[in-house]
């Protein structure tokens, strides 16, 4: 089954999740989902969504330096993503309770 | 802040660092990079964008990861996906960037001045347009509309050539704009002779039309080649920002100035050493930048002559055969002509170019002094 929805309508909390937990930056940001099971996810899916939680003010960016070399944008949660990721976080706890209920009952 | 950290922190074009990509990574790159340029997206943001993604391979090549970790399987969906958000004001920048939008309103310009005085005065659109000026202003209209339209459909064509072919030349695309822009010519010649008399519009004569019309669009495919596939600075771009304090453009550009100044230098004593000829030293450097700041000066005066020369002969054409008000119209149209496109690639280079040797001159130190970068914010507030 084609898990694209499921993972369109969680993105955004755990990337905010995890921006959440200290200033971060993209590669690091990818790092942590492909490590907790978001193996395919890219950089092509994760830098839309980044650029859509800056324009919601749920984040804040900064163009900082990279020890590498190039320019690279690091970002933190808003005062407003904080109290964005606590409702995301409620609502998919209440949905996933639901859901799991209903599916548990399938046989 | 001090120069050091400002040095460390200054931001070098993504370019910079495309030797330190292995060849898998690097093939990948150049492939975004060459969609990138392709796109409606004004040159900053796309320097933006290949600026991350540069710093994000880098990354993922230090952690040995294959590339397609950070792409995916499919390159063409992941430059879809990684450039699909691109500001609505990067946009706009990007259309008036681009040459061709600027051909767009010179057209419209020249559709006001030469339909409007007859239609103010209750003759129809269509007789306006079966009109004998019709010639003037359709050759030039359909010429820009038809290369205009023909450009745009090139580029999405390319586009798409460049995920199917293994190497992608930018040449290429110049090549197609070349072809769009002859086809463009070509279709002058379909223009019907009409007999031209209609107030307020110049009296060009049928010669010399068609000649300034391949002039003005041999010019706006250089201009619209060098936008689209060069690597040129960014015009319109805005100043970075370092830490707290937001540089201006012009102090960007100067500050790049420096590391383009040292790279020439040590490029080009490598150059020297490999065809066994003595390096130069850093005073016999900036002597030769100081030669090389004039020369260029006086080729901008030379083109800008031959320029005037080649107007001049327009204008006398139209002045011989026109009311006075009618050659200033032609006149101002000429000026604004050349300036909008002459102005970004190369009289305002020169002039930074200028201001940068001044700068050298005035402080008595240059770019290979760490504190230049200071004299350039002291003098650039």
């Amino acid at each position: 089954m084609d898990d694209t929805q499921l993972l369109k309508g969680v993105l955004e909390g755990c990337v905010l999740s995890i921006i959440s937990r200290g200033e971060t930056y993209g590669y690091e940001i990818l790092s942590v989902l492909n490590e907790n099971g978001f193996d395919n996810l890219i950089e092509g899916t994760l830098y839309p969504v980044l650029t859509r939680l800056q324009k919601k003010n749920l984040i804040a960016c900064r163009v900082g330096k990279s020890p590498l070399g190039p320019s690279r944008k690091y970002f933190s949660i808003t005062p407003e993503g904080e109290q964005y990721l606590a409702e995301f976080t409620e609502n998919y706890r209440k949905v996933t309770e639901a859901a799991m209920k209903i599916l548990s009952k399938r046989e | 802040m001090k120069n050091k950290e400002k040095k460390e922190f200054k931001t070098g074009y993504y370019f910079d660092y495309k030797e330190k990509l292995t060849d898998e990574y690097r093939t990948t790159f150049d492939k975004v990079e060459d969609y990138c340029k392709m796109q409606l997206i004004d040159s900053a943001e796309c320097n933006d964008s290949m600026s991350y993604l540069m710093d994000i391979f880098l990354q993922a090549q230090e952690d040995g990861l294959p590339v397609q970790k950070i792409t995916g399987g499919n390159i063409e969906e992941f430059c879809k996906c990684y450039l699909s958000d691109i500001s609505t004001k990067g946009r706009v920048r990007a259309f008036f960037e681009n040459g061709r939008a600027i051909a767009w309103i010179l057209l419209l310009i020249s559709v006001i001045f030469y339909i409007l005085p007859p239609l103010t005065q209750g003759k129809s659109a269509w007789d306006v347009l079966s009109s004998a000026r019709s010639d003037v202003f359709c050759g030039m209209a359909l010429g820009l509309v038809f290369g205009s339209l023909l450009d745009v459909i090139a580029h999405a064509i390319v586009r798409q050539m460049i995920f199917k072919m293994k190497k992608y030349r930018r040449v290429y695309s110049m090549l197609v704009s070349l072809l769009v822009y002859a086809v463009g010519i070509v279709s002058l010649n379909l223009i019907p002779d009409f007999e031209i008399d209609l107030p307020g519009v110049p009296d060009i004569p049928l010669g010399i039309t068609p000649l300034f019309c391949v002039v003005w669009l041999v010019i706006a495919q250089l201009v619209i080649g060098f936008l689209n596939v060069g690597d040129g600075k960014p015009f319109f771009a805005k100043g970075e920002k370092l830490g707290e304090q937001q540089l201006s453009f012009r102090a960007t550009v100067l500050h790049d100035m420096v590391e383009e100044g040292r790279k020439m230098f040590e490029k080009g004593n490598q150059k020297r050493e490999k065809k066994g000829k003595p390096v130069l030293t850093q005073e016999e450097f900036l002597e030769k930048y100081r030669k090389d700041t004039k020369k260029q000066d006086l080729v901008l005066w030379l083109t800008g002559g031959i320029c005037a020369l080649i107007y001049l002969g327009f204008i006398i054409q139209v002045a011989m055969t026109s009311t006075p008000m009618d050659t200033v119209i032609f006149t101002v149209i000429l000026i604004a002509v050349y300036f909008i496109f002459m102005y970004p690639l190369s009289i305002y280079p020169n002039k930074v170019r200028r201001q940068f040797q001044q700068l050298m001159d005035e402080s008595g130190k240059s770019f290979f002094d760490e504190d230049f970068y200071d004299v350039i914010d002291e003098k650039v507030k």
